[in-house]
């Protein structure tokens, strides 16, 4: 049995961290307007990676930062659509109405979330597509590269990814095949990686192991 | 004017811990600046106010089911509630229409409640540290004194291997251990969802290594 966490464990063994709550800041927390403005995305990239790693880690700036990503998130969905009711005394069907949009796109978002962190959290190496060549480290130039892993049974479609350190996707390109010649620019040189998504006929995708990929 | 025991009903209402309450002229607060929202009176008042408590709890079980998982606290959310009650209330008394209004304001104004709930606490320098009963989803089990020093240790590991990722992979990883899922993610940072996806890899990828290079291996029993 591998010795690493997986995300379960992960997660149940750094939950005490996240239990300590208090209401105290100190000298570098956020304002509530800087914590407000990086919930909703604002401002400088640099500046909300800033704010965000400090609110996640302090106690008393978590839980502002769940606060108002609750109350917050999901404005999206209601702002595309107005209650129908026109007069303040038909409070109760306008409640309705409100409600059932509410309810409805808040429903669809949380069918959606459960998607994308079961992805994250099921999707482990084993289960995905096993990689053959680029092996793991091997150095290519960069042009046409070829890349082959082993075919699985009922998948409708794979998608190859190589991704640099920053995250950002160099390509992503999708086939029923096992090989594929994927051009890598210049301007990937340096240490990036590659995997294999598999997209599965129940709707369900499959990740392979992420594999060194160093350009020169 | 609506009467009750032979004695009008005035055309007010006041806040009293989480709800409205329909009050009599001679109850109205003597400190006028105790908070109270003028209102209908008699059945029409209840109509409305009925109606403002539906939707309260309807955008409430919306809200607690967004911060689930993610830290929400249950009496910060009350708190903004009820500060949202009252403005639905003012808006109504302004004349205006739902259709005016629209289902989006109410985030904007429970937003705007948040904001003012967290500005009047840090104004205030609260001190007072919140027990974990307050919080929505993260009940655990009973650990033995021991059990929980032991916890507690292996989670500040965890906390400094996570220190040491690059900010990018740091962050992420932090959000995805807090609750928050791949799209929140991306909407706060501004990433697309490969990208998102990406760097929540390479940074669980990351953490693993640095706690198997720091000797830490998860508890398994059976």
């Amino acid at each position: 049995m591998s010795s690493a966490f997986d995300d379960k464990e992960l997660r149940a063994a750094y939950e005490p961290a996240l239990r300590e709550s208090t209401t105290t800041h100190g000298p570098d927390c956020p304002t509530e307007s800087e914590l407000f403005a990086a919930v909703r995305g604002e401002g400088i990239e640099a500046e909300r990676l800033r704010v965000l790693d400090h609110a996640l880690k302090c106690p008393a700036c978590r839980r502002e930062l769940a606060l108002l990503h609750a109350v917050s998130t999901g404005e999206t969905v209601a702002a595309s659509r107005n209650i129908r009711e026109r007069s303040w005394k038909n409070w109760v069907p306008a409640a309705l109405a409100a409600s059932l949009v509410l309810v409805a796109g808040l429903a669809g978002l949380a069918r959606l979330r459960v998607r994308t962190s079961d992805e994250v959290t099921r999707a482990g190496a084993a289960a995905g597509p096993a990689l053959v060549t680029p092996a793991n480290g091997a150095a290519v130039r960069s042009g046409l590269v070829s890349f082959t892993w082993r075919s699985m049974p009922a998948v409708i479609q794979y998608t190859l990814e190589v991704d640099a350190a920053d995250g950002t996707v160099l390509v992503s390109s999708p086939t029923r095949d096992t090989t594929l010649r994927a051009p890598i620019a210049a301007t990937a040189v340096g240490e990036n990686r590659w995997l294999v998504r598999a997209k599965l006929q129940d709707g369900s995708e499959r990740r392979s192991a992420a594999w060194v990929l160093k350009v020169r | 004017m609506a009467q009750r025991d032979g004695r009008p009903l005035s055309r007010a209402m006041t806040t009293t811990g989480s709800h409205l309450r329909l009050v009599r002229g001679d109850e109205l607060p003597a400190d006028q600046g105790q908070p109270y929202v003028r209102g209908m009176a008699g059945a029409g008042l209840d109509h409305v106010s009925s109606a403002i408590e539906g939707v309260i709890a309807r955008f409430r079980t919306l809200v607690r089911s967004v911060g689930a998982r993610r830290g929400l606290v249950e009496a910060d959310l009350d708190e903004v509630l009820q500060d949202v009650r009252i403005r639905l209330w003012q808006a109504g008394e302004g004349g205006k229409t739902l259709e005016e209004l629209g289902s989006s304001y109410l985030y904007h104004v429970a937003t705007s409640a948040a904001l003012d709930l967290l500005r009047r606490r840090r104004a205030r320098r609260a001190a007072d540290s919140e027990d974990i009963d307050e919080r929505t989803e993260l009940k655990t089990e009973k650990l033995s004194p021991h059990d929980a020093v032991e916890a507690r240790e292996l989670a500040a590991q965890i906390d400094a291997a996570i220190d040491t990722l690059s900010i990018d992979r740091r962050v992420a990883v932090r959000f995805h251990l807090a609750g928050y899922d791949r799209e929140d993610i991306s909407r706060m940072l501004g990433w697309t969802e490969a990208r998102t996806r990406n760097l929540l890899y390479r940074g669980l990828d990351d953490l693993r290594r640095r706690l198997t290079d720091m000797g830490i291996s998860p508890r398994r029993t059976g």
